[in-house]
């Protein structure tokens, strides 16, 4: 979807040389160590703060669920019942297990050590474990029963484990299977059995491993964004005016003195760039002086030598050096993308934060008096948004032409936030349509006023350049999105998370205000090459025309785009809810799917702009993609997800660029009256029924089939397609597209 | 008033920062409301509202539920209370009474008093039924088929009140919980109007869950003693016939018999479930799903200070019932019959020892 033009790897667009990557390398190596240290210090604190503090937390819980069985049957053995003939005890004893997912097994034994009632896994083995032992050794006399008593089970699950009496844990070993705490039951002076709690030590291990990864995840997302904004302030404060100033100094070289550049900025460089300017201002009024005084000499010369002495002096003079005679030019500031990479990796950002929990947020609102299934209602929300994506853009780009970028990119920012407050505010599903519709508004202005944005600022030989350093904003937010939404939503939940995605949106606009001030409004926007509004009937031409053209389509980049908004902005977050996983290790599925694209992209970037293997690229992506999408057969777990996710990342990854690329070819080749910009255009808007209909096709799957071949046939169509256009490329005259490679 | 109120609460609920300024506005209107009509209706102290409470079988914890109800929220009142000590030819003469002593409101408790003193909803003699004061009535367990009115939303006549039944597939689900039943054993009597409604919902009930029905109605007699000697017979009979279970409707010969009902039972080790609370704690029942009847009472007292305090018309107020239901459970007879309740039921059950 955000894979434009970037078949170069993102670089800045003016890097010719070393200085600012040297010193951005460094800076950034100092930052990463600094992070990993405290990060690393953080986490070996709160980890051995979980093992101190949540484990004692967690015995005290099992404790709790012992006390409340123990009062359960003792209240019925007041009420005269038998403590080795009550009914109905597996029921009992399933609810305390279903609300502790923690707990493995409870047993109630007798007075004599027999197991009695036992509920939950594992137990029995327990069980053989706890008959071995003498009664006695659980339960003290009557008196005594508040004392812990620790005793050395061997042999149970292969290891030894701390048997605790009266609930009060003691680890023996530091990563025990299962703790047992045992609860007796003293009824009249008695002691009438005993409640085993057996905790699952995997369960602590489990939660010990999330805390992990979403430590991991922050540590990996704080890079990219400390990257992201060390990137920019290094360039616009420090790289970037050196760099101008270097240039400037070696124009002087070459004997260009007229250019000053600008001062601003009371810091280091600012005060450097003033002094240069103070130099090369001086420089041009001696000069100028020079002048005057040569005037002045060649009107008090009367001989004609002396006066062609003195022009010819002057004449080799302005031969040799370019002076400002008619005051200094100002070098123009080549960091205008940096300005907006800032604002748009945020407003990127904020939509990138709900994709882990948005669907099953939307199936939280599910309201069955709307006549839909369960499935239809989630796709629809997310369909909304893409319409109104759909819709929005061609007009983006008028608005963009007639307004400017910043005042269209400030105007895109009030229906992204409204949408994302009412996002969070949103009581049914009905609401959340308009909510997300205002959202897909707001991201399709500011993705066609950001695009304008580069076309303005940049020369058609670096615009591919330009655009693919932008891009990279959009990359690392895919990244850092689902990855900090997911722990946002699990911490904080669904609402907040929207609200946090409407500030960050306000803060987008705030910094686009203040830096795009000057250049955007000053600048009389450039008639951009991103021309669309192309009528239904000429992208209707172009396709049926084109058989060529027609099966990229159809085969390709529809496909492509189901499989995107369909199985991983819909199908996956509700796959792996059902899964049992949470919503940060949701986020960090989906992060692959980002991280895919920027390690692969530029890889295949340099073997596609050879342009030899288009459609082979093309061919492969889709049938990877698809592929992956069919693992989730072999099993129903997270892992097998996330190897879907990462295969339509790789997929995604070789084909969209080339699709691209392959998409202008083609059509100049059928008809070169048809513009690449054109067919561009023409290719965007049949993609973008795909993102509509993804959703939607595989609700109906879903609602058909269940979660796994749902994803699976979404997998196989795309599959299928990748191959179908294989077999099209090669009946298809082999080598056209290559002939037709410049 | 309230009705509105609500709509308009789940309308701007939709949107959440809204939601909670309407909630205040609404909760502000609503006091504002309560305490200005309370203020400006309340009678100067001398003045107290009469109640004539009219009761069946002497003072029962429904009487002492609506007594407690007004003086706690400050209702000054005076209560003129007429027992009819289970005659119902008593009834006649406390209805003239109150027709010639013209109070405030009436209180009716149970079925027949209700409908002997207020009459039926379609042949209201003036002379004859209390028809121009205000009434509530409690403890009525159907006052649809006792013709009270013709339907719960309102009476659209003088008179509100209360019923106390749990709905049936309540009842059934809770008997179900005790010991998955298949074959139910009921026994009635079959003059009795309330029972053979029961009894037929119960009928419909039983056929939907695939449970089938055992029915013993008790022939009508005049002659009680003959009544009371087959209660033994019939309970046998639905033992014979392989009951998991006997159920007791809501019946006025067994409430009154109940004790003869429930022995036999046990004798048969036969658990029985209890439609009424009466049967529950007169006699041997070992489980039902009931209201309590001090709450009932409580509730019941809540519409007499509506219609006083605030004025609201009795003809407009639905019927109200109480939307939580005790689970009682007779430790001793489930102890009697060897048959215990699932730890489950025991947990959720408040236990008569």
């Amino acid at each position: 979807m955000k894979m434009n033009e970037a078949l170069s790897p993102a670089r800045p667009p003016t890097a010719k040389d070393n200085l600012s990557r040297t010193l951005l390398v460094r800076l950034f190596g100092l930052t990463l160590l600094l992070l990993l240290t405290a990060l690393g210090v953080f986490s070996y604190f709160a980890i051995n703060v979980f093992e101190r503090e949540i484990l004692p937390e967690i015995h005290k819980k099992a404790a709790l669920v012992g006390y409340v069985v123990r009062n359960d049957v003792l209240r019925a053995v007041r009420f005269g019942l038998p403590f080795d003939g009550l009914v109905g005890m597996d029921g009992l004893l399933d609810d305390a297990l279903s609300d502790n997912h923690d707990i493995r097994y409870i047993l109630v034994t007798g007075h004599d050590g027999k197991v009695l009632y036992a509920g939950g896994t594992g137990g029995s083995a327990a069980a053989r474990l706890i008959g071995e032992l003498p009664p006695s050794a659980f339960h003290p006399t009557p008196a005594q029963s508040g004392e812990a008593r620790t005793v050395r089970l061997s042999g149970f699950f292969d290891t030894s484990v701390p048997v605790v009496v009266d609930a009060v844990p003691v680890v023996v070993d530091a990563v025990p299977v299962v703790f047992d705490n045992a609860v007796p039951a003293v009824f009249d002076n008695a002691v009438r059995g005993v409640i085993h709690i057996g905790v699952d030590g995997d369960f602590v291990r489990r939660r010990l491993t999330a805390i992990a990864y979403d430590i991991l995840t922050v540590l990996l997302v704080t890079l990219l964004v400390a990257f992201e904004f060390l990137f920019n302030v290094v360039m616009v404060y420090v790289a970037g005016p050196i760099r101008r100033i270097e240039e400037l100094l070696r124009k002087g070289a070459a004997g260009d003195l007229s250019w000053r550049t600008q001062d601003t900025g009371g810091d280091e460089v600012g005060r450097f760039a003033r002094v240069f300017n103070a130099l090369i201002r001086r420089i041009n009024e001696a000069y100028q002086e020079v002048r005057q005084d040569a005037k002045e000499a060649q009107a008090a010369q009367i001989e004609a030598s002396g006066v062609a002495r003195i022009q010819a002096a002057l004449a080799d003079l302005d031969r040799k050096f370019r002076l400002g005679a008619a005051g200094l030019q100002e070098m123009a500031n080549p960091n205008a993308l940096l300005r907006i990479r800032i604002p748009f990796f945020l407003f990127i950002l904020a939509e990138e934060l709900t994709r882990p929990f948005l669907p099953v947020f939307i199936r939280s609102l599910h309201q069955p008096d709307l006549g839909l299934t369960p499935q239809m209602t989630v796709g629809l929300p997310i369909s909304a948004f893409m319409l109104s994506i759909a819709l929005i853009t061609p007009w983006a780009a008028v608005w963009t032409e007639r307004f400017g970028v910043r005042k269209v990119f400030l105007i895109g920012a009030v229906p992204s936030v409204a949408g994302f407050i009412g996002s969070a505010l949103a009581g049914s599903v009905l609401d959340l349509l308009v909510w997300r519709s205002l959202c897909g508004i707001g991201y399709a202005i500011a993705y066609i006023a950001c695009q304008s944005y580069v076309a303005e600022n940049s020369h058609a030989k670096n615009r591919v350049s330009a655009m693919a350093f932008i891009m990279g904003a959009v990359f690392t937010a895919a990244i850092c999105g689902p990855a900090i939404g997911g722990i946002l939503a699990d911490r904080v939940g669904f609402a907040p998370t929207f609200a946090i995605s409407g500030c960050l949106v306000l803060l987008a606009s705030v910094m686009i205000s203040r830096f795009l001030a000057v250049d955007s409004s000053s600048t009389p926007p450039l008639a951009t090459a991103a021309r669309p509004g192309r009528s239904g009937s000429s992208v209707a031409r172009m396709l049926f025309r084109n058989p060529r053209f027609l099966a990229l389509c159809v085969l390709t980049a529809v496909p492509a785009k189901i499989i995107l908004t369909g199985v991983l902005f819909y199908l996956v977050p509700l796959y792996l809810t059902e899964l049992g996983d949470s919503q940060s290790s949701i986020g960090r599925v989906m992060m692959v799917y980002g991280l895919m694209n920027v390690t692969i992209m530029p890889l295949i970037a340099r073997v596609a702009n050879r342009l030899t293997n288009l459609p082979h690229l093309v061919g492969i992506g889709a049938i990877v993609s698809g592929i992956g999408a069919m693992s989730v057969l072999a099993a129903n777990n997270t892992w097998l997800v996330l190897a879907a996710v990462t295969a339509v990342g790789v997929g995604h990854a070789l084909s969209i660029a080339p699709q691209l690329v392959l998409a202008q070819i083609v059509c100049e080749r059928a008809d070169p009256t048809i513009s690449r910009t054109a067919a561009l255009g023409a290719f965007r808007l049949i993609e973008r029924f795909g993102n509509i209909i993804g959703p939607f096709l595989v609700a109906v799957l879903l609602s058909a089939f269940g979660y796994s071949w749902a994803m699976a046939f979404t997998g196989a169509l795309v599959a299928l397609g990748g191959a179908l256009f294989l077999i099209f490329m090669a009946l298809d005259s082999t080598g056209s597209v290559k002939e037709a490679v410049p | 008033m309230t009705e509105g109120c609500g709509i308009n609460r789940s309308f701007w609920s939709r949107r959440a920062v809204l939601a909670g300024l309407s909630g205040v506005l609404a909760a502000s209107v609503s006091t504002a409301s309560a305490t200005s009509t309370a203020t400006e209706s309340r009678p100067p102290a001398a003045r107290r509202f009469r109640i004539y409470m009219v009761v069946f079988r002497g003072w029962t914890d429904t009487d002492r539920g609506f007594k407690d109800y007004l003086d706690a929220n400050r209702v000054p009142v005076e209560l003129i209370v007429r027992d009819a000590k289970g005659d119902k030819g008593a009834l006649a003469g406390i209805a003239a009474e109150i027709i010639r002593e013209k109070p405030d409101l009436v209180y009716t408790w149970g079925t027949t008093a209700s409908v002997e003193i207020l009459g039926p909803y379609d042949s209201t003699d003036p002379k004859r039924y209390v028809t121009a004061v205000p009434s509530v009535f409690a403890n009525v367990s159907n006052p649809v088929d006792a013709r009270l009115t013709p339907n719960l939303n309102g009476s659209g006549r003088n008179i509100a009140g209360s019923t106390y039944l749990a709905p049936l597939d309540a009842q059934l689900k809770a008997l179900r919980s005790f010991r998955p039943a298949q074959r139910l054993g009921v026994i009635y009597s079959a003059d009795e109007r309330n029972s053979l409604d029961v009894v037929a919902a119960l009928r419909l009930l039983t056929a939907g869950a695939g449970m089938s029905l055992i029915e013993r109605p008790i022939q009508p007699s005049r002659d009680d003693a003959a009544k009371r000697a087959s209660l033994p017979r019939l309970v046998a009979e639905v033992s014979g016939e392989k009951a998991d279970f006997l159920y007791i409707p809501p019946d006025s010969f067994l409430s009154a018999h109940g004790k003869l009902l429930t022995s036999a039972a046990i004798e048969a080790k036969l658990p029985t479930f209890a439609a009424a609370e009466g049967t529950l704690t007169g006699s041997d029942a070992l489980m039902g799903l009931v209201s309590r009847y001090y709450n009932i009472g409580k509730l019941t007292g809540s519409l007499a200070e509506r219609i006083l305090v605030k004025g609201e018309k009795p003809g407009t107020m639905p019927v109200t019932s109480l939307s939580r239901y005790s689970l009682i459970l007779n430790i001793r007879v489930a102890l009697a019959i060897g048959i215990y309740p699932p730890m489950r039921l025991l947990k959720i059950s408040e236990v008569i020892e």
